[in-house]
């Protein structure tokens, strides 16, 4: 698994190879300092997603936050159940708060996001 | 990015409605690449109803027939603000900024700021400690909770008695933090009996350092096109600043109009797209 600094998470399913695809969501700590959220936009299934793009967004109370893409692709799922269902995202952010599906069009930007242990420090070095 | 010691305080004539949110939006860009914390404030060049960001376009439109308000979808969520008495503030902090982190905090600086003064000058103002109470609505601010910002109560607003005085709400971006925020100053009346809420002036009558603190604020808050003093050398607004400051360690700058010749045509092109049906409709 991989996070963007935006806090989106991305896992390949199987190898990284163009086509492959990769399930994103958001991580368990954006999801904390949201705090109670509200209302959720989600892409269309067969949209394009580009990195570091909006591809949908999230309100809170008082707060609405887009989503970023951490890679590009065409979206294959989405989580539709989601919106009707906010909590899954804080109950379980990197299993059934999964948001959507996509189909990497570029795995090579993959390596320009964080690791687990690199996403950890930068949120407890407050850099984020 | 090394931080600015500087909280910049911008203050723009009162345009429409697209034209504020464009330029709220361009304030936060701005902030985004130089770091940092900015203010605007700003009025209306005539009464506007301002929707939150994902609040039903139909569900306004009650309000929008009987009373011929014109109408923006902010970039930000919360619930919709009747521009028709109110000083609008928009404060960007830049992504890695210490208020950047979790959204309660910028809200509680500026609204904790808040309270420190209407105390000051003699009022009973504090913040609402849970989000229960909406007035004729649900428990929380959704955005299919009550139609109105100052119907709603969400942890953090701004009381003085029961009347909701201060709300704001943000836009969290890729690169900064936008939040929005309404000071009612007086009761609105343009949209009618049913909408109507005590501002600070209504509440402030008869405790003479509050009525003094608001000297020249309510004259300027009525949407006009005309040029108009700065609201922030206004007593209780200067206050609040300097209070926003030093809670910051920062020191006030008052950079005059954000929106000079030169950003001009970015505002008006930007102003295109909240101005767009797409955009207004969206939800």
């Amino acid at each position: 698994m991989k996070f963007a600094k935006s806090h989106e998470w991305i896992r390949v399913e199987g190898e990284p190879v163009p086509g492959a695809v990769a399930t994103i969501g958001v991580s368990a700590y954006a999801v904390e300092a949201l705090t109670d959220l509200v209302f959720m936009q989600l892409p269309e299934v067969g949209s394009q997603v580009t990195a570091g793009e909006s591809f949908g967004e999230i309100e809170s109370v008082k707060a609405v936050s887009d989503l970023y893409a951490p890679c590009s692709g065409e979206v294959v799922e989405v989580h539709s159940e989601l919106p009707d269902n906010l909590d899954l995202l804080g109950q379980d952010p990197y299993g059934d708060g999964w948001i959507i599906k996509i189909r990497l069009s570029d795995p090579s930007q993959l390596d320009s996001l964080m690791d687990q242990a690199a996403y950890d420090k930068v949120i407890s070095e407050g850099t984020h | 990015m090394a931080i600015s010691k500087e909280f910049t305080v911008w203050e723009d004539l009162p345009a429409e409605g697209a034209v504020n949110m464009a330029t709220d939006e361009l304030l936060a860009e701005a902030t985004a690449a130089t770091g940092g914390m900015a203010v605007r404030l700003y009025r209306w060049s005539q009464p506007t109803l301002s929707l939150g960001g994902f609040q039903k376009h139909g569900d306004a439109e009650p309000i929008v027939k009987q009373t011929g308000l014109a109408v923006v979808r902010r970039p930000s969520g919360g619930g919709a603000i009747l521009h028709g008495t109110d000083l609008t503030y928009a404060v960007a902090v830049a992504r890695g900024h210490p208020l950047a982190g979790a959204p309660q905090q910028l809200y509680d600086v500026f609204h904790q700021a808040m309270v420190a003064v209407l105390c000051e000058v003699g009022l009973s103002a504090g913040l609402v400690a849970a989000a229960a109470g909406n007035i004729g609505g649900s428990g929380e601010s959704a955005p299919d909770g009550p139609l109105l910002c100052f119907d709603r109560r969400a942890i953090g607003d701004v009381v003085v008695g029961p009347h909701k005085v201060l709300g704001s709400a943000q836009r969290r971006l890729s690169g900064s933090i936008l939040q929005h925020g309404s000071l009612l100053v007086g009761q609105c009346d343009q949209a009618g009996p049913g909408y109507t809420r005590p501002g600070l002036v209504e509440l402030a009558a008869g405790t003479p350092d509050a009525e003094a603190s608001l000297v020249g604020l309510a004259a300027l808050c009525p949407p006009s096109r005309e040029r108009a003093a700065a609201a922030s050398s206004v007593g209780l607004v200067a206050r609040w600043l300097e209070r926003v400051a030093e809670s910051q360690g920062l020191s006030v700058h008052h950079a005059g109009p954000f929106v000079n010749d030169q950003m001009q045509p970015r505002v008006a092109e930007r102003a295109e797209r909240f101005r767009s049906a797409v955009w207004l409709t969206r939800r």
